[in-house]
């Protein structure tokens, strides 16, 4: 026994001594071997690299696995296999473990968990994260590849924007290559008012462009329509349960007085940033929302209930208007489109459409503005990986165009394929799955499933056989509209619903992009002092939509007096430094 | 039977008692080598799982960065229990620990005790044991559940309103109101705990010498008698002891609760020790201000526990120290 024990002992000594002196020959032998990889820092080759084809990233045969952390996965499921995953692995020999947050947990709980264990994944999209990651050294500067020959296809990708990559004036790294789409026509707009259109066309398509025009809409539809499908109808419906309270309560009260979506924030063209509690319009708003409640018009339960409750309210068509973001009530309208096939169409008018309405009459929405290329979040790379070298060049894959084409397309003469005038069509079958069977697109072929969080090119993109790069044009959006939504449009005499809204022209782009992308660092003054705000602003706003009109007036002068004791004004001091450490950042560049 | 037994068991203890005075400590662990060989992996696991980690604190005490050798990291002193102590959010979240955990303590006692003493009343043996199985199964169910549970039952649109609703009452939106929240979560721990916690003191009360209870019936002594004379003694050791550990606990209520029932609407009132070290310490990845917050708990703990066992002590219990 004794002796067995001792041997294997030895045996291991002896192998682990054994591996270390073949890591210490490998470093020393593995120059670069004219592959063009450039200089990536310490990714240690045993063997020197062999001669790389095509998209290959490790030699013919050879599969790689690296592991991918996706901070939106739970929302945008890039996991699992694919024909597309599939089809990336064959074509460049990566294969990508996907970790996706589990349920009731995010990248804010993730990453710190990655950093204490040293465990960061090999390529990793922390999104509001990032910050972190970067604070703790956990990812590497991607410029020095993006820069050498091997990162051709991201600096093609980013183009001039190249330099909205940098983190901050004071540490002008680039962590992440990223997410945002480069050269993107908006084709809707989102988070400001959606109404049903049935309780437009109950109105005969007026032009409205008030909250209370908006309320008295609902109002009468209510009155007229007590019940939906058996059961009550519901006026406008938001939730204030999680984190979605900014998303349907607070970021509307800056978007109906005309301010852009600055997070807590209305940023001025000189980058001076006022927390929005401290705004007279933002009083107004939540003047009408303690309205809406006194008139029974907004959800009882808007405060306190789930998301599944929230969600089922709208696809029965129960709610008639939202305040929310095209992204959070997705699933809910395509539930909707889903059973308009079933029923005739008659579902397709409980579908939202998006209205311009305002506090005032005059102002001016500025959702369809836009707001120039920034870069927010992305893919970085862990310094710790062992296989850097690998991730960076699959990067760097992923931003070329026939990555590009794969993911947005699918695969040539499977999914797609060339017509006579040389137009990139998708076979008649695979287009009819693409607007039925949202299920197989995504899951099953993972068509559009992989374009984020990596870089991408928008919609306006055309590649070298002059085809756009994403099938999501205007011509296709227009094209998948439903009857509703055609007689709806038509109505009012225009293409698409983003129409109702101005058109901004070229140059009056906002000069700071979206200041709730900026990155303020964990457990900073600002941080500390708004994990403070945000949360008592919150309780307190919501209490005041909640009580009889006549009480709203005291309670917001207290509510705002408070505020200034909790330091709003030094909050929005340190908010104008960030804002105008970007203007700063974007001048150079 | 029981009562001979119990009496050779005192005298046991006894001779026991008065050996210890002449043995050596050498010869009675020789003696009871087994024993003690039994009781080592129990004293290795408390060793390594409760004492090793209290190394941790020293992170209180520094700017503690991960990865980095203790060796390297720099030293802070008490200056995150000087930002702590000035925060007026932590002592926001430490007197709705405090009031959702004495909460929970009193009603959970009482609760605990009332539903031990009726379910031991009852006769017909299997009606017992199926009431007390289905009591102690909310135990296994996640908080996450009994938290969807209560919002759906206290929702405008649940039955609890539709209740007040059938019976001419106004529509009361529960979550929403702060002066519920801590009635609500304390309400829905009983519920889940209840059951479970009762079944120590069955077993406590399954050990009462049933000759006690034929006497008391021969004097003519009815049911509640026999309850307030005979099973509440014979309990109370049982009861001392569970008292002063959940005391020990009062602190520690965790937060998952809070969490799950509260909403943005009820913060001030949910925000509890645990969520708040979660939220000022790991999340803004201070890691030594959240471990400065755990240690103001645990010594707010101990606190507690040594001043009920003292309390206990004196007015004759044993105590557990």
């Amino acid at each position: 026994m004794k002796t067995t024990k001792k041997r294997m002992f030895t045996a291991l000594c002896g192998l682990g001594m054994a591996a270390s002196i073949l890591a210490a020959c490998g470093n020393e032998t593995s120059e670069p071997a004219g592959t063009g990889n450039g200089d990536t820092g310490g990714a240690a080759d045993a063997t020197p690299a062999p001669e790389l084809t095509g998209s290959r990233i490790v030699p013919e045969g050879e599969t790689l696995t690296l592991r991918f952390y996706n901070a939106d996965g739970a929302m945008n499921p890039a996991t699992g296999q694919s024909v597309v995953m599939e089809e990336i692995t064959r074509r460049t020999g990566i294969e990508l473990e996907v970790i996706t947050p589990m349920a009731g947990h995010d990248e804010t709980t993730d990453v710190p968990l990655f950093i204490s264990q040293g465990n960061v994944p090999d390529l990793i999209f922390a999104n509001t994260a990032t910050g972190m990651l970067i604070e703790h050294n956990a990812i590497i500067d991607l410029e020095p590849f993006i820069m050498s020959e091997a990162g051709a296809d991201i600096r093609a990708l980013y183009g001039p924007m190249l330099g909205r990559l940098r983190h901050s004036s004071e540490d002008p790294r680039i962590f992440h290559a990223g997410t945002t789409f480069v050269d993107y026509e908006r084709l809707t707009t989102s988070g400001t008012a959606q109404v049903q259109m049935s309780v437009m066309r109950y109105a005969g398509f007026p032009e409205i462009s008030t909250l209370d025009e908006l309320e008295e809409l609902i109002a009468n539809y209510m009155e007229s329509h007590p019940e939906i499908n058996g059961q009550p109808t519901i006026g406008l419906t938001l939730i204030g349960s999680n984190w979605r309270w900014g998303i349907t309560v607070g970021n509307p009260s800056k978007f109906t007085s005309g301010v852009t979506d600055d997070g807590g924030w209305a940023v001025d063209e000189t980058g001076a940033a006022t927390l929005n509690w401290l705004r007279p319009e933002a009083r107004e708003h939540m003047r009408w929302l303690n309205r809406m409640n006194d008139r029974g018009l907004l959800d009882e339960e808007w405060l306190t209930q789930t998301e599944d409750q929230y969600f089922e309210k709208i696809a029965t068509g129960r709610a008639l208007a939202v305040m929310d973001q095209n992204w959070s009530i997705g699933s809910s309208q395509a539930a909707l489109r889903d059973a308009g096939l079933r029923d005739g169409g008659e579902s397709h008018w409980r579908m939202m459409m998006p209205v311009p309405v305002m506090l005032e009459a005059d102002m001016v929405p500025q959702v369809t503005r836009p707001t120039g290329w920034r870069s927010m979040t992305g893919v970085a790379v862990s310094a710790t990986s062992e296989h850097q070298e690998e991730a960076l060049r699959f990067l760097n894959w992923m931003a070329s165009e026939e990555a590009q084409i794969l993911m947005n397309w699918g695969i040539e003469g499977v999914h797609y394929f060339y017509d006579e005038n040389g137009v990139r069509t998708f076979y008649p079958e695979m287009a009819e799955i693409r607007d039925t069977d949202n299920e197989t697109w995504q899951r099953v072929f993972g068509i559009g499933n992989y374009v984020h969080p990596f870089p991408q090119l928008g919609n306006t993109t055309l590649d070298s056989t002059g085809n756009p790069i994403t099938p999501n044009t205007r011509e296709n959006h227009m094209r998948t509209l439903t009857d509703a939504q055609r007689e709806t449009l038509a109505a009012y005499g225009v293409e698409t619903f983003i129409d109702l809204f101005p058109s901004f022209p070229p140059g009056s782009e906002i000069p700071h992009g979206e200041a709730w992308t900026i990155d303020h660092g964990q457990g900073t003054e600002f941080d500390i002092l708004m994990s403070t705000i945000n949360p008592f602003a919150e309780e307190q706003v919501s209490q005041m939509i909640m009580v009889s009109p006549d009480e709203f007036d005291a309670l917001w002068d207290n509510f705002v007096a408070t505020l200034l004791d909790m330091g709003a004004e030094r909050a929005g001091e340190l908010k104008t430094e960030y804002v105008r450490d970007r203007l700063n950042l974007w001048s150079q560049n | 039977m029981q009562s001979a037994s119990k009496k050779s068991m005192v005298l046991a203890k006894n001779t026991e008692f008065s050996d210890v005075k002449k043995k050596s400590i050498f010869t009675i662990m020789k003696e009871q080598w087994l024993l003690i060989a039994m009781a080592l992996p129990f004293m290795a696991w408390i060793f390594l799982f409760q004492y090793v980690p209290i190394w941790g604190w020293t992170m209180a005490f520094q700017n503690w960065r991960p990865r980095t050798g203790f060796f390297e990291q720099q030293w802070a002193g008490f200056e995150h229990f000087r930002v702590l102590f000035g925060h007026q959010q932590f002592w926001n979240a430490f007197r709705n620990t405090l009031g959702m955990g004495v909460l929970g303590l009193v009603a959970g006692f009482f609760a605990t005790i009332g539903f031990a003493l009726l379910i031991n009343e009852i006769r017909f043996t299997r009606f017992k044991k199926i009431v007390q199985s289905i009591s102690y199964l909310p135990h296994f169910v996640s908080w996450v559940i009994v938290a969807n549970l209560v919002t759906t039952l206290l929702a405008p649109s649940g039955i609890i309103n539709e209740m007040i609703r059938g019976m001419g009452g106004d529509t009361v939106n529960f979550m929403q109101e702060h002066d519920m929240f801590w009635g609500i979560v304390t309400m829905s721990e009983v519920w889940k705990s209840t059951g479970w916690g009762a079944i120590i003191y069955l077993a406590a009360m399954a050990g009462i010498d049933p000759g006690l209870y034929e006497a008391a019936e021969v004097d003519g002594a009815n049911r509640w008698r026999k309850i307030w004379h005979i099973t509440l003694p014979g309990i109370r050791p049982t009861i001392i002891v569970l008292l002063i550990m959940s005391v020990g606990n009062v602190v520690n209520i965790g937060f998952e609760r809070q969490m799950l029932l509260g909403s943005p609407a009820t913060r001030s009132v949910a925000h509890v020790l645990d969520w708040y070290a979660l939220d000022f310490g790991i999340n803004m990845l201070r890691f030594s201000y959240g471990t400065a917050v755990g240690i103001f708990r645990s010594v707010i703990s101990i606190t507690l526990v040594v001043i009920v066992n003292f309390i206990a002590k004196k007015s004759g219990e044993s105590g557990i120290m």
